[in-house]
């Protein structure tokens, strides 16, 4: 369910966009590229699935979405080594010596690129 | 020929953006907001009948009920004596600054000293929304198991508070709170843990006392 609003965003978002380039001209998406990091509670192959089922019937519907994903870093000061992701991948404490982790990245949820035609509007009917 | 165009745009940007008007409204009225967030059946709406009941007297409060389905929650506040207006999400599993925006004006109800916004069950997508409050509580109830927050990190590392609830089942099941406790704050060392129980009352003079500290400091940013 939740993928499918993220879905139903990133079409949104991408006729916004093409619309401000193309000054209101009619539009048919050819693809959408998202980056989705490890942190953004989205699940890429959910997320592909419900994109095929929001633009299916649409004027976008041979529409692909690639999916870029964004691993997040973890980084412990005091071993001053990389933490990989364990059972509790969201940690913050580092699961050796226990002193607090440095995150980076992990939390993208952006539309990157969008790529379309221009098409005449009898064409989209 | 297409045409390609590369973009950075948060895909939240417009829930972020309605978001942050409903924070300047909120902080412009001195309204402290809390979300609560758990899976369904952990007690939000039991823990919310009895705030509403011991504010009464001292603050106002309302509550703005978010469910897929029914008044029932909202009515159950009512009954307790308390200011509540549903939101049916109709199927979305989530709350959004939208449909806080559109519920606040709705219920007609003026902002009050808190305001409650009882999301939808589910620790998941709740976790990815901001909706203007100050922080979000998440609840986790003894019959769900210790290993909870580790298998909803999400909410559990971006909740501010985490209530155990039904602390008052802690002998009859296999719960340890060390556990929980120790598992939260792998997650977010600087949660706040309460251990509560509405049958006993167990921890909720010190949630009471939390609600009220955060609203005295809300106001005090006023002046």
């Amino acid at each position: 369910m939740h993928e499918t609003g993220i879905a139903v965003e990133v079409l949104h978002t991408a006729l916004k966009i093409a619309e401000e380039r193309t000054e209101g001209q009619a539009v048919q998406l050819c693809k959408v590229k998202v980056a989705i990091g490890e942190l953004s509670s989205v699940d890429p192959e959910l997320l592909k699935h419900a994109w095929d089922a929001v633009v299916e019937s649409s004027p976008h519907q041979n529409a692909e979405m690639v999916v870029r994903w964004c691993p997040v870093f973890r980084q412990c000061p005091s071993c001053n080594e990389e933490k990989q992701s364990a059972d509790g991948s969201w940690l913050q404490i580092c699961p050796d010596c226990h002193g607090p982790l440095a995150v980076e990245g992990g939390c993208e949820l952006d539309l990157e690129s969008i790529e379309f035609d221009l098409v005449r509007k009898t064409q989209l009917q | 020929m297409s045409e390609l165009i590369e973009v950075r745009r948060r895909l939240h940007e417009e829930n972020d953006r309605r978001a942050a008007q409903l924070r300047k409204q909120f902080n412009a009225a001195g309204t402290l907001v809390v979300d609560l967030v758990s899976s369904p059946g952990s007690g939000k709406t039991t823990l919310l009948e009895l705030t509403v009941d011991y504010f009464a007297d001292r603050l106002t409060t309302a509550v703005l009920v978010g469910d897929v389905a029914t008044e029932r929650d909202a009515q159950r506040i009512r009954d307790a004596g308390g200011t509540a207006h549903q939101i049916i999400t109709g199927g979305a599993c989530h709350l959004d600054a939208q449909l806080v925006a559109d519920g606040l004006k709705s219920s007609g109800f003026e902002l009050p000293d808190i305001l409650f916004l009882e999301n939808v069950g589910n620790l998941v997508c709740p976790a990815s929304y901001d909706l203007g409050e100050d922080f979000k509580t998440v609840l986790l109830s003894v019959p769900e198991g210790d290993d909870k927050p580790l298998k909803y990190p999400a909410i559990f590392s971006r909740a501010a508070v985490c209530l155990i609830t039904k602390s008052d089942l802690l002998p009859h099941l296999p719960f340890s709170p060390e556990d929980a406790v120790r598992h939260v704050n792998l997650l977010n060392p600087d949660s706040v843990i309460l251990q509560m129980s509405a049958m006993n009352g167990d921890g909720f003079e010190e949630w009471c006392d939390l609600l009220e500290r955060e609203h005295q400091a809300k106001r005090a940013a006023l002046v």
